[in-house]
C-alpha cells in the first residue's frame, strides 16, 4: 500500500523509523547494562532508584498501548464516558502509593509479588496467583506486540506482522542487555517524549478541526457518544477502574519498582505518577471524537487514534504519532518483559526448581527467560485474534480477583491462605462467566465483587494471626 | 471442387464467433460487493465488512428504511481496508449498502441497535461504586492504623 491509498507514511519511511529507533534503544540498553554486576542489579536496579526516575517510570509504564490506542478506541465506542472512565485508571497508581510504601517496609529484601503471596498465604494461593499473573502477563505482552503491528499498519500500511516483529525484537534486545536499569532509564526518556508528543497532537487537532465542528458532527450523526446515560458505558466505568486496580495491585511490574525505589520514594513516586497520568487518556481519547468529522471510520476501533492524528497532521504528524506511540509501547513492553522474567526466574526457577542456584546462574537464566518470553509472545501475536480492548478486558476477569487478597494481605493479619486462594480462584471463574454471558464490561467488576465477599467471610471466620516478620525473607544463595 | 468439409467448418466457426460477439455497452463492468454486518448491537457500535478490497472513493450509505428512500448518512471507505467500524448509534433499525453506480453495487444489510436496559446499567454502576468506596476506605483506614502502630514501635 502507498500514500495514494490514504496512509500518512510510506511503508519504507515507517520501516526506517523502526530501524533507527530500534538501534538507538538497543545501544542505550547495552550502555546502561554495563553497570549490572549481580542478579539484584539486573532485576531491581540495585534497589537505588531516586524520585525523578521513579515518578517517570511509574507514569511511563502506565502509558501503554492501552492509553495511546485503547483510550481512543473506547472513546470511539463509548464516547465521553469511554474517555473519562479510562482516565480513572490513574486511581490504580494513586491507590497503590500507600501499598508500595507498605511493601517496601515489610519486604526490604523481597524480589517479586509472587514472593509476597507465597510467604503471606502459602502454596495454594501462590499457585492461583501465578496462574493469574501468567495469563495477565501474556495478555498484556500479546496486546503490546499486536499494538506495534496495528500502529505501523494504520500509519504506513506496512504488514501487521512486520511491525509486531520489529517492536518485539527491539524491546527484547535492550531489556536483555540492560535489565531493569535500562527499562527505567528508557522509561524516563519515553515519558518526556510521550508528554510533549501528546500535547502537540491535541494542540494541532484543536487548531485544525475546531471543537464546535467536532461537537456538531458527533451530536448529529453519532449522538450516543455524547450521552452521559449511555448504558454500556455506565457498565464499563467501574469495571475499568477495577481492571486497572487489579493490574497494578497484583503485577510484578509495579511490585518490582516499589522494591527498586530507594528509601521512602515509593509513596510519592506512585502518587505523582498517577496524577501526571490522569489527563493523558483524556487527550488521547479526545482525538477519537474528531474521527467522524474527518470522515475516518477505521477498520478496527483500536486504529482510530493514529489514523486521526496522521490525517490531521500529515506526514510530520504521523511521524510524531509514531514516535509517541512507539515510545509508549516500548516503555510498557520492556517493563513487562523484565518483571515477568523476574517472576519466572525467582518464583519458579529459583524457589521451585534450583534453590541452590548461584547469583551468576540466576542472572543468566533471567536473560534466557526474557528471550523465551519474547519468542512466545511473538508466536501468540501471529494470529491477530481480537481487538486490543477485548483482549485486555478478558484479563480483567483474572486480575480483579487479586485486589482484596493483596490489600488485606498487606494490612490484615487475620485473612488466611485458604480464603485468599478461594477468593482469587472463584473470583476469576465468576468474572469469566460474566465476560462470556454479559460482556467484557462486567468481567472485572464481577470478579472483584466475588473475591471481596470471600475475603470478607475469611476475615470473619479465620482465627489466624500472621507474623509480619515472615515476609522479610533472607537470601540463602551465594555469589 | 472446394473441400466441402473445410467450407462447413469455416462457416460453423464464423457462426460461433457471431454468437460470442456482444456490443461493448452490454458488457457487465459493475463490481458486485457482498456486505456483511452483525444483525444486532447492544452497544451502538459494529463492524461492516466487504468480501473484497474496496475501490477508491467508494461510499457506504445508511438509511432508516430498507428501500433507501432517504439516505441519512454516507461514509467514505478508508484506504484498502475491507472493514469499517461505525459507532454512536441510538436505538433503532439501520440499513446499509454501497452507494450504487455504474462501477459498484452491493447487497444491503440491516443492523438492529438495542442498548442495554437502564436498570441493568445502574445496578452494575451502583455495585461498582459501593465496592470501590469500600476498597478506598479499607486502604485509608488500614494504612493509617498500621502507620500509627509502626511509629509507636514494632509493627503490631
Amino acid at each position: 500500500m502507498t500514500e495514494a491509498s490514504g496512509f500518512a507514511l510510506s511503508s519504507s519511511l515507517g520501516l526506517t523509523l523502526v530501524v533507527i529507533f530500534g538501534l538507538a534503544w538497543i545501544l542505550f540498553g547495552w550502555y546502561l547494562g554495563r553497570a549490572n554486576k549481580t542478579h539484584e542489579d539486573f532485576a531491581l536496579a540495585g534497589r537505588n532508584v531516586g524520585f525523578a526516575l521513579a515518578s517517570a517510570t511509574a507514569m511511563a509504564t502506565w502509558v501503554t498501548s492501552n492509553t495511546t490506542l485503547v483510550a481512543p478506541q473506547l472513546t470511539y465506542q463509548f464516547g465521553i464516558w469511554g474517555m473519562v472512565g479510562y482516565s480513572f485508571a490513574a486511581l490504580g497508581l494513586i491507590l497503590f502509593a500507600p501499598l508500595a510504601a507498605r511493601i517496601k517496609r515489610l519486604m526490604p529484601n523481597g524480589y517479586t509479588s509472587g514472593d509476597f503471596i507465597r510467604l503471606r498465604y502459602g502454596q495454594a494461593a501462590w499457585w492461583a496467583f501465578i496462574v493469574i499473573s501468567v495469563v495477565y502477563a501474556f495478555g498484556w505482552l500479546v496486546s503490546l506486540g499486536m499494538a506495534g503491528g496495528i500502529l505501523l499498519e494504520a500509519l504506513s500500511g506496512l504488514d501487521y506482522h512486520i511491525g509486531m516483529t520489529a517492536i518485539l525484537i527491539i524491546c527484547v534486545g535492550y531489556t536483555l542487555f540492560g535489565g531493569l536499569r535500562a527499562v527505567i532509564a528508557t522509561d524516563f526518556i519515553q515519558a518526556l517524549i510521550i508528554i510533549v508528543g501528546v500535547v502537540l497532537i491535541a494542540w494541532f487537532l484543536i487548531d485544525t478541526v475546531s471543537l464546535e465542528s467536532i461537537h456538531s458532527e458527533v451530536q448529529t450523526n453519532h449522538p450516543q457518544l455524547l450521552d452521559l446515560l449511555f448504558p454500556a458505558a455506565i457498565m464499563f466505568l467501574f469495571n475499568n477502574i477495577f481492571f486497572g486496580l487489579g493490574e497494578i495491585f497484583h503485577s510484578n511490574v509495579w511490585w518490582s519498582r516499589a522494591l527498586a525505589f530507594k528509601g521512602n520514594v515509593a509513596f510519592k513516586a506512585y502518587l505523582l505518577g498517577g496524577i501526571l497520568w490522569l489527563p493523558i487518556p483524556i487527550v488521547t481519547g479526545f482525538i477519537a471524537l474528531a474521527a467522524p468529522q474527518l470522515g475516518i471510520f477505521p477498520p478496527s476501533a483500536d486504529m482510530v487514534g493514529p489514523m486521526v492524528a496522521a490525517e490531521v497532521l500529515g506526514k510530520v504528524g504521523a511521524v510524531v504519532v509514531f514516535i509517541v506511540v512507539f515510545s509508549a509501547l516500548a516503555s510498557s513492553l520492556d517493563s513487562l518483559l523484565a518483571a515477568t522474567s523476574d517472576l519466572v526466574t525467582r518464583d519458579i526457577y529459583h524457589k521451585k526448581l534450583k534453590p541452590q542456584a548461584t547469583d551468576k546462574h540466576l542472572l543468566r537464566f533471567n536473560r534466557y527467560s526474557i528471550l523465551g518470553l519474547g519468542v512466545l509472545t511473538w508466536l501468540f501475536c501471529l494470529p491477530q485474534i481480537a481487538t486490543l480492548g477485548a483482549l485486555l478486558n478478558f484479563a480483567g476477569a483474572f486480575v480483579a480477583s487479586t485486589i482484596f487478597p493483596v490489600v488485606l494481605g498487606l494490612y490484615q493479619r487475620r485473612l488466611s491462605g485458604g480464603y485468599a486462594a478461594l477468593a482469587m480462584t472463584l473470583g476469576t471463574l465468576c468474572g469469566l462467566v460474566g465476560y462470556f454471558v454479559i460482556g467484557f464490561y462486567v468481567a472485572a467488576l464481577v470478579s472483584c465483587s466475588v473475591s471481596a465477599a470471600i475475603c470478607g467471610l475469611g476475615l470473619l471466620l479465620s482465627k489466624q494471626q500472621f507474623d509480619w516478620q515472615q515476609l522479610d525473607e533472607q537470601e540463602e544463595s551465594s555469589l | 471442387m472446394p473441400n466441402r468439409y473445410g467450407f462447413i467448418t469455416h462457416i460453423a466457426l464464423l457462426f460461433l464467433i457471431t454468437l460470442l460477439a456482444r456490443p461493448v455497452s452490454a458488457q457487465d463492468t459493475t463490481t458486485h460487493f457482498t456486505l456483511t454486518a452483525p444483525e444486532s448491537s447492544r452497544e451502538g457500535y459494529f463492524v461492516v465488512s466487504l468480501d473484497q478490497a474496496p475501490q477508491p472513493g467508494m461510499v457506504l450509505q445508511q438509511s432508516s428504511n430498507p428501500n433507501f428512500s432517504v439516505i441519512t448518512a454516507e461514509f467514505v471507505w478508508f484506504g484498502d481496508f475491507e472493514k469499517m467500524t461505525l459507532t454512536g448509534f441510538s436505538n433503532g433499525d439501520y440499513y446499509f449498502r454501497i452507494a450504487p453506480s455504474a462501477e459498484v453495487a452491493s447487497n444491503s444489510v440491516a443492523v438492529k441497535v438495542r442498548h442495554y436496559p437502564a436498570w441493568q446499567a445502574y445496578t452494575l454502576f451502583f455495585i461498582g461504586l459501593a465496592l470501590f468506596s469500600l476498597l478506598v476506605v479499607t486502604i485509608i483506614v488500614l494504612h493509617r492504623t498500621r502507620s500509627r502502630e509502626s511509629n509507636r514501635g514494632p509493627d503490631d
